[in-house]
């Protein structure tokens, strides 16, 4: 026990802290200071705006105000529309993928392309492809006899529109997951299955994604926290609109920081929306224990 | 698996193709928009077949000094995916190792770096380097991007370092390594999948951020994609400079996947099954 | 003299700086950066910086940024101490908050002192009250603009067209006097493909108009604000400094581009000032009222491409009862940071006087660059109004501008506005009236923690003392 206790300690000076030295210095500080902030009024860029210590008001108005809980039912929504439709089209196209056909390992490479891009380039792109009048999905619909969709100018559509843009650029994050997933199961189950006569379907719900549970859940816990911060595609494409129908929480930060230069406000809508996102964590990795020992 | 029947074998290939080219369009709209003269990029139906013009690139070259920003982006995502590999596998493998019931907390604190909005610290950031003389460096933008970046590596390697027998270090202190040389010549060997990995999203991260790179950086060190977004102006979005930007921009990211696309996908299921 | 002085000399005069030949290279050595974007007011200029530096020794560097966040880098830089920036770029309306907070220098004292030197007579009195504070003149314009109607001057003309017209309506087809016509003349030219347009049968939809309905930067309040203007609409209450946007001007403006959004694009609420712009340029549409800043590529065809080059017209903006009222300006200027040091200042006005100067914007006017002029002598220069026809709808209408925004509240109110105009355009408020009141109940709330006098400061417009 002493070895242990004495190479766990050499380990952890080596190994470990540096790291936690170096994320230490480099955050502790704009995290205090944003921190410090989110109690005081300040604005950045009106100096006339007294800049004094507000105990709570930030967090009151915050948790009061329409426009905030708007935001957040926003980002759910995206999030629920993102996640579930990367989840089903991953899933399904890993399964094409994997199959053991000539052109398979280039087709799996190049659908990872999307993911490699920058997301504001992925705003940029899309707004190419959104223009109702002249952009080229509504023509390529007009081949097809539908009518033009307002993709990003009515707020029936801008938030799928911005969660197409989404699902394009992280449904090959899924897909690169399952399929390597996919292609180190076990063959056993399978053989099994299929003697007992099993459809393609049954042995697919019943072998394949238990299997694959673990693999999915972790990369829909990598997509989650991204999908919770989503950022640059909305500045590009719709800056929150139209209306407030894409206006989801880090917009609703960016607004009161910047825009607004409320600066503790922002701050503050920063800390409470960190709190919400690690206690959906916690609980999470709590369920996903409970699972494991069950 | 059975064997595929023609016809699932050409549904497949069919599906497949639809899959293909809905996922490859925009790739394909960034390429010919660069290269479509500017008179014709809006029309009713689109142009497809044209003329191509380099003036775009020309423009480019000539307004910016693009060559300067690719380079810039180039140093900063190098040096942030260097440094977050360095640091992030070390604590990785610790984290992995010391079995102590603190250790999930730390983990867990080094993950919820990734959480807090940035937008909340852009401006704490903005004193800080300008205090230390920093603004304006690629060295604020690899220390910014890297406090993301860490905690990434850090979740990824650590499966990997998981996955490593225990019994293969204890031989290898048998035969007389140290702690870091059996880290350095058995473990991390073994766990270069996820090194791979790691690095590419790290570089992939650092090399597309947007943000940081547009308040903490001036001419001195801006980075290609602010100089791409920079062509949209007050009066005009130039839309065939920002997409011959775009192109050149996705370069990087479509070498690595081509390079290491295996090592990507063993790696990113063996870190992510944890 | 040498020969090299002697070249400095013909380039000081050429640029109209007198003075500059008399101490060699004044400013050797200094070194100026300007935070800027890419728009034609700068990109003009970026490329030749280098004859003020042979002329006076200043190495000028201009950095060009994405106009969304371009504003909010300003703001961060000047809130450090040690300025990375001498120079800015400024949106005319961002004075208030600029200026509120000290960023910029004063400088009147300079445009007196150089008066003559930079043709103050010269320049169109409102583009420099544009950029005044509190009486301090703290940017100089480098392009002043108007919001003006630019229509298919062919379609207008077309014997046809004039006929149906008067048929229709009962009056002769021109150029829009009042809103009224306005939203007639949209409403005429709106035709569906197959139509008939001019003689010739349209291949695809043609629309009337085409304005900016975005809340994306607040597109649609740069062209509601004009239109509320024009039915002599103001943005504050003179009593309490408060928001009077959604007063009877307010909602007749808010109406009125309701109203047209029947004959705009399909595609009406993500309309940006370009993709507006775009249509007219395309001759998509009839008309399209917009900010002089683009107008310059309805003339030149380097500019751009439209199926009836020159065919374009321009016309001041309607008003609410055809009588002359107030059209709006903008001027996107050149400030200096006021924590520069005291050279980089000088510097820094040198390079301001030279880079607008009477002699720079008749060279960008000859080139055929489009910056949008502010010199009465250039605005009326027979040969340059033949070449640009704009120019004298620029010159005629600013006798009777007045100036935009100028709160420190300003992008509150853009932000703001945008949301609910915007909102209301697609048609989730029911009422103009509901929608602006919304708008002013929250800028309000924000207004009234201050002090009454405070208020009334902010929205006092006090000329800056250049004029004797």
């Amino acid at each position: 026990m002493a070895y242990i206790r004495k190479r766990n300690r050499r380990i952890f000076l080596i190994f470990l802290l540096p790291a936690i030295l170096v994320l230490f210095l480099t955050t502790i500080y704009p995290m205090i200071y944003a921190g410090y902030l989110s109690f005081r009024s300040y604005d950045l860029a009106k100096l006339f705006v007294p800049r004094v210590f507000v105990g709570w008001a930030n967090y009151r108005e915050i948790l009061s105000s329409s426009e905030f809980l708007h935001s957040l039912v926003v980002t759910f929504k995206l999030m629920a529309m993102t996640l579930s439709v990367q989840l089903v089209l991953g899933v399904g196209i890993a399964l094409l993928v994997v199959q053991k056909l000539p052109g398979m390992p280039l087709a799996r490479t190049l659908l990872m392309i999307p993911m490699m891009i920058s997301p504001v380039i992925v705003g940029l792109v899309w707004l190419f492809l959104y223009f109702p009048e002249l952009g080229y999905l509504n023509y390529f619909l007009s081949l097809a006899g539908i009518d033009a969709i307002p993709w990003i100018s009515s707020t029936n559509w801008a938030l799928w529109a911005i969660a197409i843009a989404d699902i394009w650029q992280w449904t090959p994050f899924v897909m690169m997951g399952t399929a390597a997933a996919l292609q180190s199961l076990s063959p056993e189950p399978y053989e099994a299955a299929m003697i007992d006569g099993n459809s393609r379907w049954d042995v697919f719900t019943r072998v394949t994604l238990p299997q694959l549970k673990p693999v999915l859940v972790s990369l829909m816990f990598l997509r989650a926290i991204d999908a919770f911060k989503i950022y640059d595609i909305i500045f590009v494409l719709t800056k929150g609109g139209p209306g407030d129908s894409t206006e989801v929480l880090s917009m609703f930060i960016y607004r009161q920081s910047f825009t607004f230069w409320r600066m503790g406000v922002g701050a503050a809508a920063s800390f409470v929306s960190l709190v919400i996102i690690v206690v959906l964590i916690t609980l999470f990795f709590k369920s996903l224990n409970r699972d494991q020992t069950a | 698996m059975n064997k595929l029947s023609t016809r699932q074998t050409i549904l497949i290939y069919l599906a497949l193709g639809v899959v293909l080219i809905v996922f490859l369009m925009p790739i394909y709209l960034i390429a010919s928009s660069s290269l479509k003269p500017s008179p014709i990029m809006f029309q009713k139906p689109p142009a497809f077949l044209f003329a191509p013009t380099f003036e775009h690139y020309q423009d480019l070259f000539a307004m910016r000094p693009f060559g300067k920003f690719i380079l810039n982006s180039l140093i900063v995502a190098l040096g942030s995916t260097a440094f977050s590999l360095t640091i992030g596998s070390l604590a990785a493998y610790a984290i992995s190792r010391i079995r102590h019931k603190r250790m999930n907390d730390v983990a867990f604190w080094i993950l919820s770096m990734r959480m807090f909005p940035p937008i909340a610290v852009v401006v704490p950031y903005y004193i800080i380097f300008k205090t230390a003389g920093l603004l304006d460096t690629p060295l604020a933008l690899i220390i910014v991007y890297s406090t993301a970046n860490i905690p990434l590596t850090v979740w990824l390697m650590k499966g990997f370092f998981d996955e490593v027998p225990i019994a293969l270090e204890e031989a290898a202190a048998v035969d007389g390594y140290g702690l870091l040389e059996t880290f350095l010549r058995v473990t991390l060997p073994l766990a270069a999948p996820g090194l791979a990995v790691s690095a590419v999203f790290c570089f992939i991260f650092s090399w597309n951020e947007f943000l940081f790179a547009l308040m903490l950086t001036g001419s001195e060190a801006q980075t290609a994609t602010v100089a791409v977004m920079s062509f949209w102006s007050s009066d005009a979005v130039q839309w065939g400079r920002i997409m011959a930007g775009s192109f050149i921009i996705l370069i990087p990211g479509v070498i690595f996947v081509l390079t290491c696309q295996r090592w990507l996908v063993r790696g990113l299921t063996m870190g992510s099954v944890k | 003299m040498t020969f090299a002085r002697t070249i400095a000399l013909s380039g000081a005069l050429a640029a109209g700086i007198a003075g500059a030949a008399s101490a060699e290279k004044q400013f050797e050595g200094v070194e100026l950066k300007m935070l800027a974007i890419g728009d034609t007011s700068v990109t003009r200029l970026a490329p030749i910086v280098g004859e003020f530096e042979e002329m006076t020794g200043a190495k000028v560097q201009i950095d060009m940024f994405p106009y969304p966040g371009l504003i909010d880098k300003i703001v961060i830089e000047a809130s450090a101490n040690n300025p990375s920036y001498q120079l800015m770029w400024v949106d005319s309306p961002w004075v208030g908050v600029l200026g509120e907070s000290g960023a910029l220098e004063d400088l009147t004292d300079w445009v007196k002192r150089d008066a003559e030197e930079i043709h103050l007579d010269d320049i169109i009195p409102i583009q420099l009250q544009e950029n005044t504070w509190q009486g301090r003149l703290l940017a100089f314009p480098a392009s002043g603009m108007i919001w003006h109607v630019n229509y298919r001057k062919d379609l207008f003309e077309n014997p046809d067209e004039m006929a149906a017209f008067k048929e229709k309506y009962g009056y002769d087809l021109a150029p829009a006097q009042t809103w009224d016509q306005f939203i007639d003349i949209a409403e005429f030219f709106t035709r569906k493909a197959g139509d008939t347009l001019a003689g010739k049968t349209l291949e695809k939809d043609f629309y009337g108009n085409a304005q900016a309905y975005s809340r994306v930067a607040g597109a649609i309040t740069h062209d509601f604000f004009p239109i509320m203007r024009s039915f002599g609409g103001q943005y504050w209450d003179d009593e309490t400094g408060l928001c009077a946007i959604d007063r009877e001007p307010g909602v007749k403006a808010a109406e009125v581009m309701k109203e047209l959004v029947a004959y705009n694009p399909p595609d009406y609420l993500g309309l940006m000032w370009d993709i507006r712009t775009g249509y007219m340029e395309r001759g998509e549409v009839a008309q399209s009222g917009y900010w002089s800043v683009r107008t310059v590529r309805l003339t030149n065809p380097e500019e751009a491409v439209l199926p009836t080059i020159g065919e374009a017209g321009y016309a001041a903006s309607p008003t609410g009862d055809g009588n002359p009222a107030d059209t709006m300006t903008g001027a996107l200027s050149f400030g200096i940071n006021s924590k520069a040091s005291d050279r980089e200042k000088e510097a820094a006005w040198a390079f301001i006087k030279w880079g607008t100067s009477r002699d720079m914007m008749r060279r960008f006017a000859e080139a055929g660059s489009g910056v949008s002029q502010f010199h009465k002598s250039i605005l009326s220069d027979p040969d340059l109004q033949q070449k640009y026809p704009y120019y004298k709808v620029l010159l005629e209408t600013q006798d009777r501008a007045q100036r935009r925004i100028f709160h420190p509240f300003y992008a509150d109110v853009e932000e703001i506005f945008g949301v609910e105009l915007n909102k209301y355009m697609a048609g989730e408020t029911a009422s103009a009236q509901e929608a602006l009141t919304n708008g002013c109940t929250k800028i309000n709330t924000r207004l009234k923690v201050f002090p009454l006098d405070m208020r009334q400061r902010w929205i006092a417009d006090v000329p800056a003392a250049i004029f004797d």
